[in-house]
């Protein structure tokens, strides 16, 4: 991934205030991420991490890659701002968006918001994956999902007679 | 997506509907599995995704064979109540078993009176797993034969279902009334618990499920006393009853007014009026506060000016009431539109007749670990084969109404 790191969340501290405290996180594919402690704390792990008095100057991620961290703070930063206004409609509309991502970003975001265990975005990304499935034939799920079938036409045939009305 | 691991999975699936998991279980064998997940069903269940729709019970019109139920579910489509051409499941039960209780896709039905004596048990189905499990017998008895009730419900600092059944118990001189008495059974153990006091007055119609607790109308033609509380309520966890006070407006004729659960709130609705119908919601348990969601002008769509014959049978489609009237049509009403309208039913064979409508909530929910399934598997038909049902009839159940 040969993302600049210019254009991700900074690592320069210009734009936000100087008083509160940072923290530095770095991807799997080692490159540096200075952010607000309250942004990073909306991640349950890191979280715990502090709490427990984890003292290194940088926290490593090592699932998570630069690009994928990178949108996961977009995340974050947002939120904290939601939380101190209470906006819902604005937030509802930011997280339509922001989720509107291909099945590989997806999965990705998911993987990420469970292994730094960041509830708000779990929930969003769960949600995109079940809206995804919604009113799609298993066909188009599995091509969507990229699923190997490995139910022969017979199987399919009895698992569809056992319950036929939810098939109508 | 294969890689994501399991509890991602299940989280996913519980914020599907049912009808959909039932589909996805074609896609690959590991989603199958995986539908199949009890945690799937208590996470979807927990998580209330699933919308309330209507179940219809129907009975073939030929009377050879009347011991045959169908449950057929139906969606709401426009003013159009569309049964599903193939039945969610089939039970072999004649109309001496009535549905008591709708509660988590968990359906509990009773033998009626005068069938109790020969050996009939109460029993719960999920239609939508085939898995069904007979009640144990009660250990109290009761003088009379009528008035039995069961309801079902959760207990979420136990994680337990429990089965309330209601009964009368004994005669009191003073009010020339029986009095009523309580058990709970909670699913997995062998036996019923007595509940110390019964509730405090005769007991009508179907529980409504609002708050985590069950509640009744007071049947206020067999109550000992004038009752402006019309409400008795039961609390699961605490397996307690008590008088939670309706709306307030004061005595009224119980067939009247109907309980119904509005998006989790227990709301009255009176239809005693010729003009109009109210529905009222009590918007919070702990201050007992009735708050008039709306009334609906009756512009009576069939011609009719009399409601009486209108009973509400709860939520269906998009958060719209049903109400039946007496003569086997259904209205519709929109608490957001307030609107009422004509529903249309369709789908179902000619010859076959309505003999219950309710509403439900689809659930994966599994009986299998609460009983030994092949007890009642008989009730259903086609899931065993006739050996089987044959086997279960030498062994005692032969009072049953079986057709194989």
């Amino acid at each position: 991934m040969a993302s600049s790191s210019s254009s991700l969340p900074s690592p320069s501290s210009s734009s936000s205030s100087s008083s509160s405290k940072k923290l530095v996180l770095r991807s799997s594919d080692e490159k540096h991420f200075e952010v607000d402690e309250a942004v990073a704390l909306q991640s349950e792990m890191i979280k715990q991490m502090v709490e427990d008095g984890f003292g290194g100057d940088v926290i490593p991620l090592l699932n998570v890659s630069s690009n994928i961290l990178s949108k996961v703070i977009d995340y974050c930063k947002k939120h904290v701002d939601f939380d101190s206004k209470k906006k819902m409609d604005d937030r509802r509309r930011w997280d339509a968006e922001y989720i509107d991502v291909g099945v590989d970003e997806l999965y990705h975001l998911i993987m990420a918001a469970n292994y730094r265990n960041i509830k708000g975005l779990l929930d969003l990304t769960c949600q995109k994956v079940a809206d995804t499935i919604k009113g799609k034939k298993p066909k188009q799920i599995r091509i969507i999902f990229n699923i190997k079938n490995d139910v022969t036409p017979e199987g399919e045939q009895k698992i569809r007679k056992e319950h036929s009305w939810a098939f109508e | 997506m294969e890689d994501l691991p399991s509890e991602l999975v299940f989280d996913i699936f519980s914020r599907l509907p049912v009808k959909t998991l039932l589909q996805l279980r074609c896609v690959s064998k590991a989603w199958c599995g995986m539908v199949d997940d009890p945690c799937v069903a208590y996470m979807h269940v927990s998580r209330a995704t699933e919308r309330p729709s209507l179940l219809l019970l129907t009975r073939p019109a030929h009377v050879s064979k009347s011991n045959t139920t169908n449950l057929y579910p139906a969606i709401g489509n426009g003013g159009t109540m569309m049964a599903s051409k193939d039945a969610i499941a089939q039970l072999s039960i004649s109309h001496r078993y009535s549905l008591e209780d709708s509660f988590n896709g968990l359906l509990c039905f009773a033998p009626q009176p005068h069938s109790s004596s020969d050996g009939g048990l109460a029993f719960l189905l999920n239609p939508v797993r085939g898995d069904i499990i007979t009640l144990p017998r009660t250990t109290t008895p009761s003088p009379v034969d009528y008035g039995h009730m069961y309801a079902l419900g959760f207990d979420p600092s136990t994680k337990e279902y429990k089965v309330v059944h209601v009964f009368y118990q004994g005669f009191d001189p003073d009010n020339q009334a029986f009095s009523l008495g309580a058990e709970v059974y909670s699913l997995g153990t062998q036996l019923w618990r007595k509940v110390s006091s019964g509730p405090p007055q005769p007991l009508c119609g179907r529980p409504v499920h609002a708050f985590g607790a069950l509640h009744w109308k007071v049947n206020t033609v067999l109550a000992s006393e004038e009752l402006d509380d019309l409400i008795i309520t039961f609390d699961i966890g605490k397996e307690q009853f008590s008088t939670t006070p309706g709306p307030g407006f004061g005595l009224k004729n119980y067939e009247l007014v109907d309980l119904v659960e509005l998006n989790g709130c227990l709301s009255v609705v009176d239809v005693s009026f010729n003009t109009h119908i109210e529905v009222w919601v009590l918007k919070d348990f702990v201050s007992k506060q009735w708050i008039r969601q709306n009334t609906i002008t009756i512009n009576a769509p069939d011609g009719k000016s009399n409601n009486g014959h209108l009973k509400a049978v709860g939520l269906w489609g998009h958060g719209e009431i049903l109400l039946a009237s007496s003569n086997d049509s259904f209205f519709s009403y929109d608490p957001k539109t307030n609107g009422l309208r004509y529903v249309h039913v369709s789908g179902l064979a000619p010859d076959t007749s309505i003999s219950h409508v309710c509403s439900h909530k689809a659930s994966l929910v599994s009986l299998d670990a609460f009983g030994t399934k092949r007890d009642a598997q008989w009730l259903i038909r086609g899931r065993e084969n006739a050996a089987a049902s044959t086997q279960m009839l030498q062994r005692g159940s032969g009072s049953h109404n079986i057709q194989e």
